[in-house]
């Protein structure tokens, strides 16, 4: 009896383990691998509308030129402050402009609040996810981000059963053009950079060698090539942003005139340590023939399938016909609204309008402003130069005012007078001149008795305008950074020719005097009716670009393909306006005087500056990138 | 369970407990042989442990307290007081050599909190390279194993103690009254550059506290505490039992009412702070048959957990809020607060939120089976054990919000007198009714299932003993990934000749689930030799070496690639809406694996003087590899963000020595003991990215070694300030610090942080004490200390005053100078500043203090009246002080606890025992 009793608690101890649920031995004990939080490349890769997610990834992070929180470039300033066009005043301490360019400090250790204050940072602090997946603020940029987002969506987009064949291979076009955009950003800022041919993993070899100047263009033009076949040249409204035909072919124009301009496609290196990561070495003529047929194929295109134009001005009062802010407001709406007609590259990361705030910051209180030199560059209205000897300081020298003459078909109101706009209307799209209003209809603050107590010193007389806007009612519509815009791709066309041919034709004339006319200035042939050289051709067409491109990107690249060493060395005049009376000023006297603060550039030029200097942080993670020459 | 395993029980494991069952009867119980807690008969290596008596000494709730400075190697560090939804209010942390060691208790993983120093038996610490190696992917921080007590073959014991505990603040602030503050705040401003905050009429009104109601002076520290906190405490063990059938069990009560003032004002909640616990425990050991033995242990713990319905901690607030800011109520009774400061008044806080109530129920089980194989293979044996353990808390908030109420006043004068010109402001809802939520907070399931063979013989001289042990882990806590699993197989053999000469050796494959399918395990071997040299005196000297790992720094899904949600991009027309993108969670973890421990130890044990002098030495290096880090230096042209990767190397070594004395001549009976434990840490490789200076690495210096810019002295003025090299951590005013240019770039910035001072680890950390008994009587003092490690003085908020709208206090004033123009040559301090002042608030050699200190844990007198005298029984009537002065250099606060916690305390406790 004893016995079975014994035996009975045995037996029921053994089943008790034996029915325990939970209880599974070996790796099962383990158990199978945890749920994940997130989704898989399988489950994203399984429709083309969850691929398309990753694309969309690819795309954000694209480069963008408003001042945004997307990115830290030049500690939240714009690109044009280090140009001869702008001078900033912001006395931030993670400011770029002042702190790197102007002082000269800009260097590749850069710690602290500077890091991050450069025009362009190459790689900087990876920064790794810890348990709470937060970490700190990257502040390198973005390009090779969308590299790997494009690779991912590149190398598992065939995985999706049943997607279109056709929109399969525009989709994975779009993917080579966001590369091709990263990679062209990081040419034009460093030069030549490790091409990744598809997405690292982390333990595979970290041996990226860096690539040559040459070697990165032609890869940029090899991803323009493969991605415009499958892209369409236009896509419809609801698709609108998506990358084109257009676009590829604009952007492997825009990176062949780069390429083969002088600074990089000369015999004469343009910094005793420039090698063939920084430029070509040598000079080759077919650099600028390699562009021309760019330039035809693009046109070619624009002739067959058309969609893209200058937007042209509508005149506002039909009695009055066409007046100068007619001109400003269609040439606004090329580069501010999304879904013009002249927009080749368009990049949209945010519908929210906290840019406009931004821009706002960076000057307002700060008295940063447009350079007297860049002003004095645009025209009278109907497209004569402005004179060179303009006597700012005697009254008697502008019977016409510079800015504005009072007419009763001008549009600006001031007290009880009217007043028109007398120089080239997208002087006063760019910049806002004594007289004006800015934003939300105030008085532009900018003669000196208009200005608030708290205005800090440096004001130039010439406030931003573009992307700030005039009214409230100018901003309703969600910005977008439109990277390439038509006119761009004409002047570039005209460039390529005139390179080409070693003068203007008659094609590359009517390209010019299409910008031209856009905004009411005569035809170039009007100015030089006895015909214009090579080198007359070239400068009005970098003229041109700096009339039209203000605040968009392209002054910095220009200065720095085209050598314009005088245009880094010029010191920079400000404009000391004094209105006749505090508020609604009709009248001004001016003064000339020096822009603050100076640029050491003004003394001690470089060519090194041509370049970004690579973070040593990142050189040194020894993976093959190396130094830019004089950095 | 698999079908193999089943046919495992039927054909093989039953039939043997059936044969076993039938076995002859033995001599001697089973019972004595089986111990639990660290029992793989391993003799070479010394492990240092102690008995019941170390928490008889000390009387404090969590039984961490009885470990200071007790065990050479294992420091016991306070952590910082929080009285919020963990019951612990002291929580402190136990490092052995510099880790915090896995906790068993009778064998099975569990936390201190868990236990009462009535119901343990012994506590053994385990810090070489064998005994981590046993516990493989959760050994490599060292083990401390716990036994508790169990029954006897003899008749029923019963004791009964009851308990009271006395606490006083140690070393508490005292902040500055509303004048002194005022006075000070237009000080600090005017040195900002700001204009006075109070014109002297009003600081005449502050001084006077003529008008309570707009110049307030309030004691918020002594609205909030009251002078002393208390508990009581009521325990019962019973402990008996006969050959085959043996029980301990233990009741503990406590009651703790902390320093908080009662707070209960609303008859519909009850918002006094308050700790009741139940703890009950039944250990039980039966001989089911003359072969086979079971052991069961069950825990239950039930806590109740009280307090106002407050978030955050209110010690944050009365280290913050001037006694000027606002009154406890105004005139009208509504509760004073303003718009600057919002709803903290913590009056209203403690009595008017409502109540916060927390249920704790834990039930911890275990059960051990012994079959003894004797008749197979004589010392042949098998275990099968099982642990379940249960926790779950419910939590039930009654909410209420209170109105307050801000005068906003000036003053005007006419003539002599002054005038207040007022205006009442109303801010907040006073709740009509109490809103009621209840939920159930926490769950966490733990079980753990053993199985081992152990077979163990005498060859004349030679003793063997060899095991062969299974183990698995899995600790279940509600919410997506956040259990843990882990699973043992492992093997030791222990050879020892004639208890001269000894080996052991173990190895173990241990898994955790942790890490990727295929990836999960790993081979933790390890041996130790020993041999002893002499016998009178008794010399034995010991070696080990071997490996570990610990994935308790680890996670589910570090090494799989996934994606989330990313940023939406804007297709489409204008305001056209975005379309989501998916971005990759981060770099899957390749390198994944358990943080892993090389060790090696080396020591001697010694015996002089008939073993009245005891000596243990022993010194160890320890390398530390895949360590869990979040590498900087990996290229950017990835172009995404990395997981961690256990990446990371550190070193380790250290010299444990301990040292007692102890003698018993008569009805005397003392001993004096002393230990310590040095130990020097070094960062190998922490994934640091390229920096410009040498200086800035963090590898080749210590663990945890603390970093800053150094102090050359103070602004004297603009001037100086002008002529220096220019600091970018914010506006510099005269009176803030100047820091040295390391880098002669002119400019002071990050790159000139510089190592200073030591580690927030102690290179050596120390216990002393003694104790005399005669007779009945004993008397006993225990203290424990470190040196070489280093504390910030930032980290207490009396060394920010004013800062963001806060106070000051007089600890800090009677400390210390601060900058002001006419006593520019006595300043310690920089000037004071109502502003965040980053350039003065980082971390420099102004605010880096040695962190050493001796502290006397334990004094105690008990005096034992013998049975004889009480008929009954015998009766110890005890009084213990605890933690009751520190030398130190601190001096203002506990060096321990800087921050704005609880308050540390000294505690006074009388008991009295009765024995049975």
């Amino acid at each position: 009896m004893k016995k079975l009793y014994q035996i009975l608690t045995i037996a029921l101890l053994g089943a008790g383990l034996v029915a325990c649920e939970s209880l599974k031995l070996g790796d099962a004990g383990l158990s199978k691998a945890p749920e994940t939080s997130g989704a898989t490349l399988d489950t994203l890769f399984a429709t083309l509308k969850d691929a398309d997610k990753v694309l969309a990834t690819a795309y954000y992070y694209l480069p963008y030129g408003l001042v945004s929180d997307f990115d830290s470039k030049m500690g939240g300033d714009f690109l044009e402050s280090i140009t001869d066009h702008f001078i900033s005043n912001k006395h931030s301490d993670d400011d770029g402009p002042n702190n790197l360019y102007y002082s000269g400090s800009l260097s590749s250790n850069l710690t602290g609040s500077y890091r991050g204050g450069e025009a362009y940072r190459f790689g900087g602090g990876t920064w790794s996810k810890n348990k709470n997946n937060t970490g700190s603020l990257k502040l390198g940029e973005k390009d090779y981000i969308v590299v790997r987002y494009a690779w991912l969506f590149l190398e598992n987009a065939d995985r999706i059963p049943d997607a279109d064949p056709a929109l399969l291979a525009q989709k994975k076009a779009e993917a080579k053009m966001c590369m091709a955009i990263a990679y062209a950003n990081m040419l034009r800022y460093v030069g030549g950079v490790p091409i990744v041919d598809h997405s690292i993993i982390f333990n595979e070899e970290m041996n990226f060698p860096r690539n040559t100047f040459k070697e990165t263009v032609d890869y940029i033009v090899s991803l323009c090539d493969q991605a415009a076949p499958d892209l369409p040249w236009y896509v419809s409204a609801n698709e609108d942003g998506r990358m084109t035909r257009a676009a590829a072919l604009g952007l492997k124009l825009r990176i062949l005139c780069f390429a083969a301009s002088p600074t990089f496609n000369s015999n004469t290196k343009f910094h005793p340590e420039a090698d063939e990561y920084s430029c070509y070495t040598n000079y080759d003529a077919a650099r600028w023939q390699a562009a021309k047929k760019a330039a035809d194929e693009f046109m070619a295109q624009l002739l067959s399938y058309g969609h893209y134009s200058l937007e042209q001005a509508v005149a506002s009062d039909a009695t009055k016909g066409i007046r100068p802010r007619d001109y400003r407001l269609a040439y606004r709406k090329g580069y501010f609204e999304r879904g013009s007609s002249e927009a080749i590259i368009s990049i949209r990361k945010s519908n929210s309008g906290d840019y406009h705030d931004k821009h706002i910051d960076v000057q307002d209180d700060y008295g940063s402003g447009g350079s007297l030199n860049w002003v004095n560059k645009f025209p009278w209205a109907d497209g004569t130069p402005f004179p060179e000897d303009f006597d700012w300081e005697d009254p008697k020298s502008w019977e016409e005012q510079p800015f504005f003459k009072k007419s009763a078909d001008g549009d600006l109101q001031v007290g009880d007078a009217l007043f028109m706009e007398t120089r080239d209307p997208r002087l006063y799209e760019n910049l806002c001149v004594p007289g004006d209003v800015w934003k939300n209809n105030q008085v532009g603050p900018n003669y000196i008795n208009a200005k608030s107590p708290n205005f800090q010193e440096g004001g130039t007389g010439f406030l931003m305008m573009k992307f700030v806007l005039q009214q409230e009612a100018d901003r309703t519509t969600p910005p977008h950074w439109c990277m390439m815009r038509l006119p761009e791709v004409l002047l570039n066309c005209a460039e390529a020719y005139n390179e080409a041919d070693s003068g203007p034709s008659e094609k590359a004339y009517t390209w010019v005097d299409a910008v031209r006319a856009r905004v009411g200035l005569c035809p170039l042939e009007e100015l030089y009716p006895d015909g214009m050289t090579q080198e007359e051709f070239r400068n009005a067409l970098l003229l041109e670009r700096e009339l039209e491109f203000g605040f968009e990107e392209v002054r910095w690249f220009d200065m720095v393909r085209w050598g314009l060493v005088e245009a880094f060395t010029t010191p920079l005049k400000k404009l000391v306006a004094v209105g006749n009376k505090q508020n609604n000023a009709t009248s001004f006297t001016y003064t000339t005087g020096d822009a603050y603060p100076p640029r050491q550039w003004y003394t001690k030029w470089d060519t090194k500056w041509y370049l970004s200097p690579i973070p040593s942080m990142e050189i040194n993670k020894g993976y093959g990138m190396t130094q830019n020459p004089g950095w | 369970m698999y079908p193999k395993m089943k046919r495992l029980y039927k054909y093989i494991v039953l039939p043997l407990l059936l044969i076993g069952s039938a076995a002859l009867a033995q001599e001697k119980s089973m019972l004595d042989s089986i111990s639990l807690g660290n029992a793989f008969g391993m003799g070479a290596n010394i492990n240092p442990s102690a008995g019941s008596e170390l928490f008889d000494k000390s009387p404090e709730t969590d039984i961490t307290n009885a470990l200071y400075g007790q065990f050479s190697g294992l420091l016991v560090k306070t952590g910082s007081s929080v009285y919020d939804s963990n019951q612990s209010k002291l929580k402190l942390a136990l490092r052995l050599h510099g880790h915090s060691p896995i906790i068993l208790v009778d064998g099975i993983p569990r936390d201190a909190d868990d236990l009462l120093g009535l119901e343990i038996a012994s506590v053994t610490v385990l810090k070489d390279a064998a005994a981590a190696a046993l516990y493989g992917v959760k050994g490599a921080n060292g083990v401390i194993s716990i036994t508790t007590k169990r029954g006897t073959d003899s008749r029923l014991k019963v004791t009964a103690k009851y308990q009271y505990g006395l606490q006083k603040m140690f070393r508490a602030p005292e902040f500055a009254d509303a004048y002194t503050y005022g006075f000070l705040v237009n000080e600090a401003r005017s040195l900002d550059g700001l204009p006075a905050k109070y014109n002297d009429a009003e600081l005449f009104a502050l001084y006077s506290g003529q008008y309570p109601y707009a110049y307030p002076n309030v004691d918020w520290w002594g609205e909030v505490f009251r002078d002393h906190g208390d508990n009581h405490r009521a325990q019962f063990t019973f402990q008996g039992g006969n050959k085959n059938f043996r029980y301990f069990a233990a009741v503990d009560y406590l009651k703790e009412d902390f320093l908080y003032k009662k707070a209960n004002t609303d008859d519909r909640y009850n918002a006094n702070h308050y700790d009741n616990r139940l703890a009950i425990r039944a250990n039980v050991d039966v001989n089911i048959t003359e072969s086979t033995a079971m052991k069961v242990n069950v825990m239950a713990r039930l806590a109740e957990f009280n307090k106002g319905n407050y978030s955050g901690r209110i010690e944050k607030t009365l280290y913050s809020l001037p006694s000027a800011a606002f009154p406890i109520k105004q005139a009208d009774g509504v509760y004073g607060g303003t718009s600057l400061y919002g709803a903290i008044n913590p009056v209203a806080q403690m009595r008017d939120s409502g109540q916060k109530q927390y249920g704790q129920t834990k039930v911890l089980a275990d059960m051990l089976l012994r079959q003894d194989l004797g008749m197979l293979l004589e010392g042949l044996s098998v275990d099968a054990n099982v642990a379940f353990d249960y926790i779950g808390r419910l939590s039930e908030d009654a909410t209420k919000e209170y109105r307050y109420s801000e005068l906003v006043s000036t003053t005007a004068a006419q003539g002599d007198q002054m005038y207040i010109l007022s205006e009442q402001k109303y801010y907040g809802i006073d709740s009509k009714v109490v809103d009621f939520s209840h939920w159930f907070s926490n769950l966490q399931m733990k079980f753990e299932l053993r199985g081992r063979v152990n077979w163990a013989r005498d060859f004349n001289k030679n003793h063997l003993e060899t095991h062969l042990a299974y183990r698995q882990r899995s600790w279940i806590i509600s919410g997506r990934n956040e259990s843990s699993k882990t699973q043992e197989i492992l093997g030791s053999i222990s050879y020892n000749w004639n208890k001269r000469v000894f080996v052991d050796a173990v190895v173990n494959r241990s898994g955790s689930a942790y890490l990727p399918a295929g990836k999960r395990f790993n081979w933790y071997p390890a041996i130790s030799v020993a041999g002893i040299i002499s016998t009178e005196p008794f010399i034995k000297a010991y070696a080990s070496a071997g490996m570990a790992g610990s994935d308790d720094d680890l996670e589910h899904e570090l090494w799989r690639e996934n994606y989330v949600s990313g940023k939406g991009y804007y297709f489409g027309p204008k305001g056209g809406s975005s379309s989501s993108g998916r971005a990759e969670s981060g770099i899957a973890s390749t390198s994944l694996a358990p943080e892993r421990s090389s060790k090696v130890t080396l020591g001697t044990e010694m015996k002089f003087f008939k073993e009245r002098l005891a000596i243990n030495a022993e010194g160890f290096l320890e390398k530390r590899d895949n360590i869990l880090i979040s590498p900087s230096n990996v290229s950017e042209v990835i172009g995404l963000d990395l997981n961690e990767q256990s990446l990371g190397v550190q070193s380790y070594k250290g010299v444990d020595l301990s040292v007692a004395w102890n003698e018993q001549k008569g009805d005397f009976d003392y001993g004096v003991y002393a230990n310590g434990g040095w130990l020097w840490t070094k960062v190998i490789d922490d994934g640091q990215a390229f920096q410009p200076y040498e200086y800035l690495y963090h590898a080749g210096n210590a663990v945890g070694q603390k970093y800053g810019l150094e102090v050359i002295g103070i602004f004297q003025n603009q001037m100086e300030i002008n002529n220096s090299p220019r600091q970018t951590f914010g506006e510099v005013r005269p009176g803030d610090l100047k820091y040295r240019d390391q880098n002669d770039d002119g400019v002071i910035d990050k790159q000139d942080r510089v190592k200073m001072f030591g580690s927030s680890t102690p290179r050596l950390q120390f216990g002393f004490g003694l104790h005399f008994a005669w007779k009945g009587l004993k008397v006993y003092a225990d203290f424990q200390g470190m040196t070489g490690v280093t504390i910030d003085l930032l980290d207490s908020p009396l060394y920010q005053p004013l800062v963001s709208n806060g106070t000051i206090s007089k600890t800090f004033m009677n400390r210390e100078i601060t900058w002001a123009p006419d006593r520019a040559d006595l300043a310690t301090m920089p000037r004071l500043t109502t502003q965040e002042n980053p350039n003065n608030y980082q971390a420099n050699s102004l605010w880096y203090r040695d962190g050493s200190f001796i502290k006397l844990r334990n004094l105690g007198i008990s005096y034992t009246i013998p049975k004889k005298a009480l008929k009954l029984c015998d009766a110890t009537v005890s009084l213990t002080g605890t933690n009751l002065f520190s030398f130190d250099n601190i001096r203002f606060a506990d060096p321990e606890q800087l921050g704005a916690y609880y308050p540390s305390t000294r505690v006074y406790w009388v008991g009295v025992k009765f024995n049975f």
